[in-house]
């Protein structure tokens, strides 16, 4: 009796679908092929909830809840797409835009970008808020990767494939509020650093914050896919 | 703002960019469209923040927006401070 | 019917969105049939005239210069249209706003120069302390991104706008398209 799983029915966006206990909305959803955007989400590495594009919609409930966090409950209503959440998707891409130098036409991941393409799956053609242009710094002294802060958008997905897959946990972040920076080890050259090269930070950024210094121009697209594939290897050891 | 961590983007971008509009009215600067977007723009980082900090912080801004919008169309229309805080003297942008 | 005027003006850009516009090719004569262009870099007007129809901009405000033609356009134009990147996000143009403007002339005309090393003051308008976009100064009707937008996106927006037909500009275009 205890092994039986125990199934949970909900809705989505009018679709009556099941799902297991303990499952989160985000996966339920995409088992059955309804879209939420996402980016601080990515298969194979814990979730934060911190760039809160996957909020969704609870019926009775006045609060936005994170679709990549929030387990679904027996007869829950759940609505993915409203005029409420598109406007809040769109805002925070706007302060996303806004918060650092964000130059698509000169970045390296120009076309291969996540933020970029949200920004047009959002319906974004221009940003209202001021751009803040912060002085930041990049960090070229890895010989083989660089790291341009101005492109960074805080998703954190570098420091949990260094903590989480490879286990050395040389990014952190660093600062407060708007201030927040990543860091590798404690604050030291990334080239100095204990980083063992393994480039998956670099696959995993959403953005052109983190490239391979062998590519030019906007020639970059990247492979996060590997992560879910390198956990399932590892359990099966 | 000096109080957000930092981690969901609402809070850490959305009370700098708050800070920014407020600064631009109290100076002078501000414009129509600017108290519109502050508006938008706290009801976001209200609803889309991670944590009671965020929910909470466009609290004071919300409920002078709703007592006293008339002090602020003042300072966006006539440049002027009613409540005398505010040091409006500085030479102020003229529209053409 | 009589022909809409358009004008097309270049700020601070490095001109390839009228080099894009410009690739429309022969569908430009299709345009023709449609509009008069009254004020362009492309053509002899030298002063931006009084009623205009729609004006397409390439180009932040990066000078006061600048900011006096953007609010200039705005008063004589019905229908505002910000083209490409540097007019909807200031783009290139706005990579030296973390610097400021002191810092480019140094590196621009002391730093670099071979002789007489000096930074102009006359003829040339003063810059603006940062780069922004046209809509921080006024209002803008249709944002077409794009570094540069495509012929095709020229094409589509425009002939939707002058035929009022339905216009979905971000499955045209994005930013750095």
């Amino acid at each position: 009796m205890s092994d039986a799983v125990e199934v949970k029915t909900l809705v989505i966006d009018g679709r009556e679908l099941s799902a297991r206990r303990g499952q989160t909305i985000l996966e339920v959803a995409q088992e059955n092929n309804i879209y939420i955007p996402t980016l601080c989400h990515l298969e194979g590495l814990s979730d934060v909830g911190a760039c809160r594009m996957c909020l969704v919609e609870i019926k009775g409930s006045n609060k936005l809840l994170p679709a990549c966090l929030a387990t679904v409950f027996e007869s829950m209503e759940v609505s993915t797409n409203t005029e409420r959440l598109q406007k809040h998707r769109r805002t925070i891409l706007e302060l996303l835009f806004a918060e650092r130098n964000h130059i698509c036409s000169v970045c390296v991941a120009n076309g291969h970008c996540e933020l970029q393409a949200l920004g047009q799956e959002q319906g974004l053609t221009h940003v209202r808020l001021p751009y803040r242009n912060p002085e930041l710094t990049v960090d070229a002294s890895n010989e083989r990767f660089t790291i341009d802060h101005s492109r960074c958008i805080l998703c954190t997905r570098c420091v949990r494939a260094c903590a989480e897959i490879e286990g050395v946990h040389v990014w952190d972040v660093m600062g407060r509020g708007i201030n927040s920076i990543i860091i590798s080890d404690l604050h030291e050259d990334w080239g100095t650093s204990s980083c063992t090269r393994c480039g998956k930070c670099v696959q995993v950024c959403p953005t052109g914050a983190l490239f391979d210094k062998s590519k030019i121009g906007s020639d970059h697209p990247k492979y996060p896919d590997f992560l879910p594939y390198l956990n399932l290897m590892r359990e099966a050891q | 703002m000096t109080e957000s961590c930092g981690k969901c983007i609402p809070c850490r971008a959305g009370t700098a960019q708050m800070y920014t509009l407020l600064t631009r009215i109290c100076n002078g600067s501000g414009t129509m469209e600017d108290l519109e977007l502050l508006e938008g723009l706290c009801s976001t980082v209200k609803e889309a923040s991670l944590c009671g900090l965020g929910q909470t912080a466009p609290n004071p801004v919300l409920s002078t927006l709703k007592y006293f919008r008339n002090e602020y169309i003042e300072h966006i229309v006539h440049k002027r401070c009613p409540a005398g805080v505010c040091n409006l003297e500085a030479p102020v942008e003229v529209q053409a | 019917m009589s022909k809409l005027k358009l004008a097309t003006v270049w700020l601070d850009g490095c001109s390839g969105c009228h080099m894009s516009f410009l690739d429309m090719d022969e569908r430009l004569i299709e345009l023709a049939e449609l509009v008069d262009v009254v004020y362009s870099p492309i053509v002899d007007t030298k002063e931006f005239p009084d009623k205009v129809d729609i004006a397409l901009v390439e180009g932040a405000v990066a000078s006061v210069d600048d900011e006096k033609k953007i609010r200039k356009i705005r008063a004589h134009s019905k229908l505002l249209i910000a083209m490409g990147d540097c007019a909807i996000t200031g783009n290139v143009p706005s990579m030296r706003n973390p610097m400021g403007p002191e810092a480019i002339l140094d590196r621009a005309y002391i730093e670099n120069a071979s002789a007489q090393p000096q930074i102009p003051c006359v003829v040339v308008p003063k810059l603006l302390q940062v780069v922004r976009p046209i809509h921080e100064f006024v209002k803008v009707d249709v944002f077409l991104p794009g570094c540069p937008p495509s012929a095709d996106t020229f094409h589509i927006a425009l002939t939707a706008l002058l035929t009022g037909a339905p216009l979905d500009i971000p499955a045209l275009t994005r930013f750095g398209a």
